[in-house]
């Protein structure tokens, strides 16, 4: 008797968790990884620490080549800043409307949900930072995702290889723009529907268009790897210009 | 009371594992479930707590999940309905009928899963039964789980020798 009443109430238990209206099942997974953020954060660096160890060689040669990377970005930097100002210039005078210098924010990455089709972040930054929804994450080798949940102090972050993800872009040499799809299978994002006479061919890199609201246009996608005919239309699968199994730091920007 | 303090800590390192360590081990290590093999060495080790330590595997695994909340814990608590109620007259001491076991539990209940994430698609549109990714994760789990459980049962012997 006592063990049929403990499994009703379990039942019952499980069936108002599933039926939880999402304010409240946030608010109980928020201060779920906010307790756990800091144990998180350790083992992801114990984790990286062990897979990728420091090769102190590697780094002193990497550190020479940032040098150098460094002032040639400089000089760089100095002529766009000319260029930048005479932009601004031109544009006043042809009356077109000023674009805003972006803002960014560094995140740690301290966990990943992998699972059941899911490809999410979870990064240090938070609500507090000044991290907001659909803020777009990156890092040095091209576009990682957006945001699509914040805590307080943590936020999550939507792979641009999750099944759910839709970037809009653009293939470089050809011009020609599209959806970029997240993978159901496999490890090649999709960019679906490009007419049959395209002229586009693998090694062809994939930028943000900038159509839509939320990625500001030309972060690279990826590389175009092979094209697929798909009945009337071609389709491109594309390899990731991030590795995301070596990410450990992101930069959000709005 | 030990015994309590230490399935709460294969819990807690499970469930970290979980979200840092192995999705980025090399495939194909990366299947790995640390909480699954927990949830297994759990049925054949612990008999009186078991559905409580079930549940509690599968609403961890809720609130760190993006999924809908409450589907693994439903999901854990069915699966340990079943194996209190089914597999256990069918668990004898042996290596193959457990590494079995093991295999069917991690395939059911991912199966289970991912038919309650196609039930309510408005939670991942992107839906997609992958019999493939359920075979591959109940294979590596299940040829891992004597590894984990001999782990486990030393640690359990050497803390209460401590």
């Amino acid at each position: 008797m006592k063990k049929k009443s403990s499994l009703i109430i379990i039942i019952l238990f499980c069936l108002i968790l599933l039926n939880l209206p999402e304010k409240y099942t946030e608010k109980i997974r928020h201060s779920g990884i906010k307790f756990l953020r800091a144990p998180l954060a350790f083992f992801t660096n114990l984790s990286f620490f062990f897979l990728h160890p420091v090769d102190y060689r590697s780094i002193v040669q990497e550190n020479r080549l940032l040098n150098e990377e460094n002032i040639k970005l400089r000089l760089e930097n100095s002529q766009l800043n000319y260029f930048r100002q005479e932009n601004q210039q031109l544009r006043s005078i042809l009356g077109l409307k000023q674009q805003l210098p972006f803002s960014t924010l560094t995140a740690e990455v301290i966990g990943f949900d992998y699972s059941e089709n899911r490809r999410i972040l979870f990064v240090t930054s938070g609500g507090r930072e000044g991290m907001r929804k659909d803020m777009v994450c990156l890092n040095h080798q091209g576009l990682v995702g957006k945001v699509i949940e914040v805590g307080d102090n943590f936020s999550k972050v939507m792979c641009i290889n999750d099944p759910n993800s839709r970037v809009p872009g653009k293939i470089e040499d050809t011009q020609e723009g599209g959806l970029v799809y997240g993978p159901l299978k496999g490890k090649y994002l999709r960019m679906k529907f490009l007419p049959q006479e395209s002229k586009t061919h693998p090694g062809a890199r994939v930028f943000t268009s900038g159509w839509g609201s939320i990625y500001p246009k030309g972060i690279i996608i990826g590389i175009i790897r092979e094209i697929v005919n798909e009945g009337f239309y071609k389709t491109a699968l594309i390899k990731p210009a991030v590795d995301f199994s070596k990410l450990e730091t992101v930069i959000c920007i709005k | 009371m030990r015994g309590i303090v230490l399935r709460s800590i294969i819990l807690f390192f499970s469930l970290l594992c979980e979200y840092t360590l192995l999705p980025v081990f090399p495939s194909p290590l990366k299947h790995l479930s640390f909480l699954w093999l927990s949830f297994v060495f759990f049925s054949f080790y612990e008999t009186d707590l078991f559905l409580l330590w079930a549940i509690s595997a599968g609403l961890a695994r809720d609130i760190m999940s993006s999924g809908r909340f409450g589907i693994y814990t439903f999901t854990f608590f069915i699966l340990a309905c079943l194996s209190l109620n089914i597999f256990k007259g069918m668990i004898k001491d042996n290596l193959g009928i457990k590494l079995l076991y093991t295999f069917f539990t991690v395939f059911l209940g991912l199966l289970m899963v991912q038919f309650w994430e196609g039930f309510f698609p408005e939670v991942n549109p992107a839906y997609v039964l992958d019999i493939g990714y359920l075979m591959r994760k109940g294979f590596i789990n299940s040829i891992c789980f004597p590894l984990w459980s001999v782990l486990f049962l030393r640690m359990e012997k050497w803390i209460s020798t401590v």
